[in-house]
């Protein structure tokens, strides 16, 4: 099981190019900045690469926080592991 | 006051903004610009408010502080959704902000839409361009001559496009199949979206080096685009 938090704060940087260690599980995305359809884009195709999960743009944009992207994560991948 | 039929487009650049612009913004855009924690971002945004609201005052007659603009999201409570213009008149306008620029478009009796992205190296590119081209493009794209290029010209124009129908990325951009890069910009089909094709008129922008840029007017003809740089508006009797 992929520890999700540390996953998403490296692919915030790689998005953003800000480091990994200025980023919280409080951090809020609108403090970020310069945030970008394009850059929100890039963060949910590797999110979907790196963990398997789908989230829409939608639903990301409905998270405030890393902490909120980190839940809509961790609720992706228990969807994914119930039967169907 | 742009005449119907025309569409008027402001650049400026980081180095534009001035400490007096802040007491341009509303309660709503200082507040968007009090949670950045970075200046560089903050500048831009003050920016891109300062820009707006100097065009839109000037065309209005009204001081920048006195236009009313709407910026309120249609999937949550946070105003951070297109803007929209509380003045009769039939003006439309758009903004886009990118590494250190700023544009603005601004028409009357059609619906506008501009992007601007600086052109960046995208790690994963061939995956990101399965979320953004239609298969016919896909094709295209990989015979191409300039992947990256390629990529951010469909992306500005699909985002300007997307803009100014005002559904921004609620529409997944594979969904609109444009032209070739390197022919002139038009888009030929879509699924699913709610605009017809012949009224979508697209519009290179003058870029500045490193940076692409595009604008799509919906409405009844195209748009002859007047370009302008914006340093002079701005920063007019305003200590740097």
């Amino acid at each position: 099981m992929p520890d999700v938090f540390t996953v998403v704060v490296d692919l915030v940087e790689q998005v953003t190019g800000i480091p990994a260690d200025e980023l919280g599980e409080g951090t809020n995305f609108e403090r970020l900045g310069g945030w970008t359809s394009l850059e929100a884009l890039r963060l949910l195709t590797a999110v979907e690469d790196t963990l398997g999960v789908r989230l829409d743009l939608r639903t990301y944009f409905a998270a405030a926080t890393i902490a909120d992207l980190v839940a809509l994560i961790h609720a992706g991948l228990a969807a994914r592991q119930r039967p169907a | 006051m742009p005449a119907v039929g025309e569409a008027h487009v402001w650049w400026a650049d980081r180095a534009d903004v001035r400490p007096k612009h802040v007491a341009l913004l509303d309660a709503g855009e200082r507040r968007r610009r009090d949670l950045l924690a970075r200046r560089v971002h903050r500048d831009l945004f003050t920016l891109g408010c300062a820009l707006l609201r100097t065009v839109l005052g000037t065309v209005l007659g009204v001081r920048p502080g006195a236009v009313r603009i709407d910026r309120s999201c249609p999937d949550c409570d946070r105003p951070h959704g297109r803007p929209t213009l509380r003045h009769a008149g039939g003006l439309d306008c758009s903004l886009s902000r990118s590494g250190d620029r700023v544009v603005v478009a601004v028409t009357r009796g059609a619906r506008i839409g501009v992007d601007v992205e600086r052109v960046v190296t995208l790690t994963g590119l061939d995956r990101l361009v399965t979320q953004v081209l239609a298969p016919a493009e896909l094709r295209s794209w990989r015979g191409g001559p300039d992947p990256l290029g390629g990529f951010y010209s469909y992306w500005t124009r699909k985002e300007a496009i997307l803009k100014a129908a005002g559904c921004g990325l609620r529409i997944a951009p594979v969904k609109l199949t444009l032209s070739d890069p390197g022919t002139p910009p038009r888009l030929l089909t879509t699924r699913e979206v709610p605009l017809a094709v012949e009224r979508v008129h697209l519009h290179e922008l003058r870029a500045p080096a490193g940076y692409a840029a595009c604008a799509a007017v919906v409405g009844d003809a195209a748009a002859a685009i007047v370009e302008h740089d914006a340093r002079p508006l701005l920063t007019a009797g305003m200590a740097p």
